[in-house]
């Protein structure tokens, strides 16, 4: 492979001719081949990624969550009550425990996330027509966890008394309709457009692939640099080597974008509902910004190994940087401006925008035009760097 | 007492190398205050407040002004536009102006007064689990609210008196209560374990660069020779400035928890302290296993690399394991945060008798036995020149 630096001669400015674009391209797709570090982690990173996670969220919901029940009142209504939390499909009553040690020790030992307890003297009080008491304890240290306890427990308690509110109802002389109404005249009704099951890995998929792109990029880039600059290897038209470099990266992420949206997506049923051709839009504009990037940047380092030290940790403030995984409202606003000059947070949003909620491009043109317009930026800066490194190369 | 002085004498070649190599000195020294900065600024706030969503109101009337006022002045909700078609709304979410959509219908306050069950609707993208969460619940809780009220009335106005007429409408109420985490703030949720998943991703790649550098730049035997020739002694000092550093990290992200964002302590701090010491060590552990099979630096670093960040996802962090297919389930236990992370959720938040903690504390143990099994290795690799300067 040392002959991709000693092929060029800087100094003659006549050999620039249009199989020299080619050439670039070859020499590129050369040296990535015969580097396994960073063909693992340009080519082969993405697809090895996107799978273990897709095998990791493909489940998608949280169902079945084990609960533990104590029945203080052993009577026919607590058993009715009992039989309405095990309908679930969110929670499954795993246990019925005689008291609260027991209980604990379920719970400390992860086997369950939830405990109902019902009191005693509840069948004594419900056809009294006293109100009645049922007790939830839930674990706030698991958010998913806790949502679907809190939530399927209180629709079983509420179905249950809602049966129990239309008993008295009825004995008071009114009818069947007239107490449906009078016991929710006002319901709600919650829809979610474009990932239905509420799936955890349909709504985190999208924001993982998209910023995968920019990180492995910067990181295989980086590498690639320090190897390009110890071979010599440089060209006199700066420009063109820039433009042919981001042709191959186009190339090699436009193909693992098609195995992964073509394959892997259909294959773990995650959502794709956007125009395929808003979609290369999107993908082509941030592949360019995030190479033309990575390109910049990777004049910064030294040794091959720098890269991946210092910038994998990046990865998850990236992320969060994007503010679609988690809300930007609740985190500092500068902080979030700051992390556009990423081309993963306009790419984040565009693409889940787009892929998932079925926008067009005109819905996400601030995300559009920041990307073009870092493009652009980036694209200067790694030609000005490029070129002060020949400039110093000549020295 | 002479293993003491050889462990002395590399620590503090290891020290002089931290000092003087900048991409050490970076990992070591200025990353990991970078990366608890960071996290802390962005879970500092920890709860989500005054979600922007949009309202489509076509009954405009007194009842539907009500309901709307109560969703405004839930926590985690604000109102942010009113418009007049739910395609327009629908707009405003695409552009992330909105959040979710709320559509009252015109019959909506006809159909109460006239007895006839009516239906809020709620819209969201599904785009944001968490945001979508909070809506959800809190204008679930509005809608539940304004509807108890109607039923109230109704009742008093049938001649039911005021406390009979609660009783009809809430039966059997549901006391919440929750353990660990009892305001439900993100930030105790999200930002331990997201600053502990950087604090892993630290102690690997530091510790593979630290046993990988000897090889990659042929400074082997140098290395061993700074301790007598005693290897216990080399590997002990080499890995002794990570393990102290990334120990010192975690005692800073238990102070910013506790004294910045105001987490309490509910079990043992102590215990806490030394599983952290145990699980930076085991994770160590695996890191000098992979350079060593590897002996490789960038090979070594790109595997350990992979490694440290699947960590976050198999711990359960934020997607629990036990919702994964039931053949990923087991790699969970692959990882040293799975554990870790219980034990600090144990011990911090949910004030766990420690007797439940110290299998835990014994698996991470095991980990580290690991450096037991690849010593042969490690000597063949350390001697003989073949392993050195790959790159």
């Amino acid at each position: 492979m040392k002959s991709i630096g000693e092929k060029i001669d800087i100094n003659d400015a006549s050999i620039i001719n249009k199989s020299d674009f080619l050439n670039i391209i070859r020499d590129e797709f050369k040296m990535i081949i015969s580097d396994g570090g960073v063909l693992l982690i340009v080519v082969f990173a993405m697809l090895i990624y996107t799978t273990i996670y897709s095998l990791a969220y493909g489940s998608e919901v949280v169902e079945r969550v084990s609960i533990a029940v104590i029945d203080n009142d052993n009577s026919t209504s607590s058993r009715a009550m009992i039989n309405g939390l095990r309908s679930g499909p969110n929670t499954e009553v795993c246990y019925e425990v005689e008291n609260m040690p027991e209980a604990k020790h379920l719970f400390y030992s992860r086997d369950i996330f939830g405990i109902v307890v019902i009191p005693s003297g509840f069948e004594r009080d419900i056809i009294a027509g006293t109100q009645t008491n049922i007790s939830t304890i839930l674990d706030g240290s698991h958010l998913l966890l806790y949502k679907q306890v809190l939530e399927q427990t209180t629709e079983d308690v509420l179905t249950y008394s809602a049966s129990v509110e239309a008993m008295h109802l009825v004995a008071c002389g009114a009818n069947d309709i007239e107490s449906e109404d009078i016991i929710q005249p006002v319901a709600y009704e919650w829809h979610i457009l474009n990932n239905p099951s509420m799936g955890y890995g349909s709504f985190v998929m999208p924001s993982i692939i998209v910023v995968i792109i920019q990180q492995t990029l910067l990181i295989g880039l980086g590498m690639l640099g320090v190897r390009r600059r110890t071979l010599a290897n440089t060209q006199t038209n700066v420009a063109m080597s820039v433009f042919a470099k981001l042709l191959v990266y186009i190339s090699i992420y436009g193909i693992n974008l098609i195995i992964i949206l073509g394959v892997l997506w259909p294959l773990f049923g995650f959502p794709y509902n956007g125009k395929t051709i808003d979609v290369i839009v999107v993908m082509m504009l941030y592949i360019i910004a995030s190479s033309a990037l990575a390109l910049t940047i990777s004049h910064l380092f030294k040794r091959r190994e720098a890269p991946l030290m210092l910038l994998l940790w990046s990865s998850i403030p990236i992320l969060l940087l994007a503010g679609v995984s988690y809300p930007m409202q609740a985190f500092p606003k500068w902080l979030y401006l700051i992390g556009r000059v990423f081309p993963s947070s306009s790419a984040v949003n565009a693409y889940v925008n787009i892929g998932t909620a079925g926008a067009s491009l005109s819905d996400v043109a601030t995300d559009i035009y920041t990307l073009l317009a870092l493009a652009i930026l980036y694209i200067i800066t790694a030609i000005v760097m490029e070129y002060k490194y020949l400039l110093s190369y000549r020295k | 007492m002479q293993l003491i002085n050889n462990i002395l004498s590399s620590f503090k070649r290891e020290l002089h190398e931290i000092i003087h190599d900048r991409l050490y000195r970076a990992i070591m020294l200025v990353i990991p205050f970078v990366m608890i900065l960071f996290f802390t600024l962005m879970f500092y706030r920890g709860e989500i407040v005054d979600l922007p969503i949009a309202v489509v109101d076509k009954s405009h009337s007194p009842m539907s002004r009500k309901l709307l006022t109560m969703i405004d002045a839930t926590q985690g909700v604000k109102i942010a536009y009113e418009t007049q078609s739910i395609e327009e709304a629908k707009e405003l979410m695409l552009h992330g102006k909105a959040l979710a959509i709320i559509y009252i219908d015109k019959d909506f306050e006809p159909n109460i007064f006239g007895g006839i069950p009516t239906k809020v609707k709620g819209y969201t993208l599904g785009t944001n689990i968490s945001a979508d969460g909070v809506i959800e619940s809190n204008i679930q809780q509005a809608v539940m609210t304004l509807s108890s009220g109607i039923t109230l009335n109704k009742l008093q106005a049938m001649g039911v008196g005021h406390n009979e007429a609660v009783v009809e409408i809430i039966p059997i109420n549901i006391l919440s209560h929750i353990v660990a985490n009892p305001y439900l703030n993100y930030g105790y949720y999200l930002a331990p374990l997201f600053m502990f998943m950087g604090i892993v991703i630290l102690t690997v790649v530091s510790t593979i660069y630290a046993f990988g550098r000897e090889l990659r730049y042929s400074t082997a035997l140098e290395w061993l020779n700074a301790s007598q020739n005693s290897m216990p002694a080399a590997v002990i000092g080499k890995m002794l400035p990570v393990t102290i550093i990334m120990t010192i990290m975690i005692q800073l992200i238990l102070f910013i928890l506790m004294f910045i964002m105001g987490m309490e302590c509910s079990g043992s701090y102590l215990y806490i302290t030394l599983s952290s010491i145990l699980f930076i060590i085991a994770y160590q552990s695996v890191a000098i296993t992979i350079i060593l099979l590897t002996s490789n630096l960038r090979l070594g670093l790109s595997l350990g690399g992979g490694y440290a960040v699947m960590a976050f996802t198999f711990s359960g962090i934020t997607f629990p394991v036990t919702a994964m297919f039931d053949a990923i389930q087991p790699l969970s236990k692959l990882f040293p945060l799975s554990y870790f992370s219980e034990i600090f959720i144990d011990q911090m938040m949910l004030g766990a008798p420690i007797s439940y903690d110290t299998p835990k504390t014994l698996i991470l143990m095991l980990f580290i036995l690991l450096i037991a099994f690849i010593w042969r290795r490690l000597n063949r690799v350390v001697h003989n020149e073949k392993y050195w300067r790959k790159d």
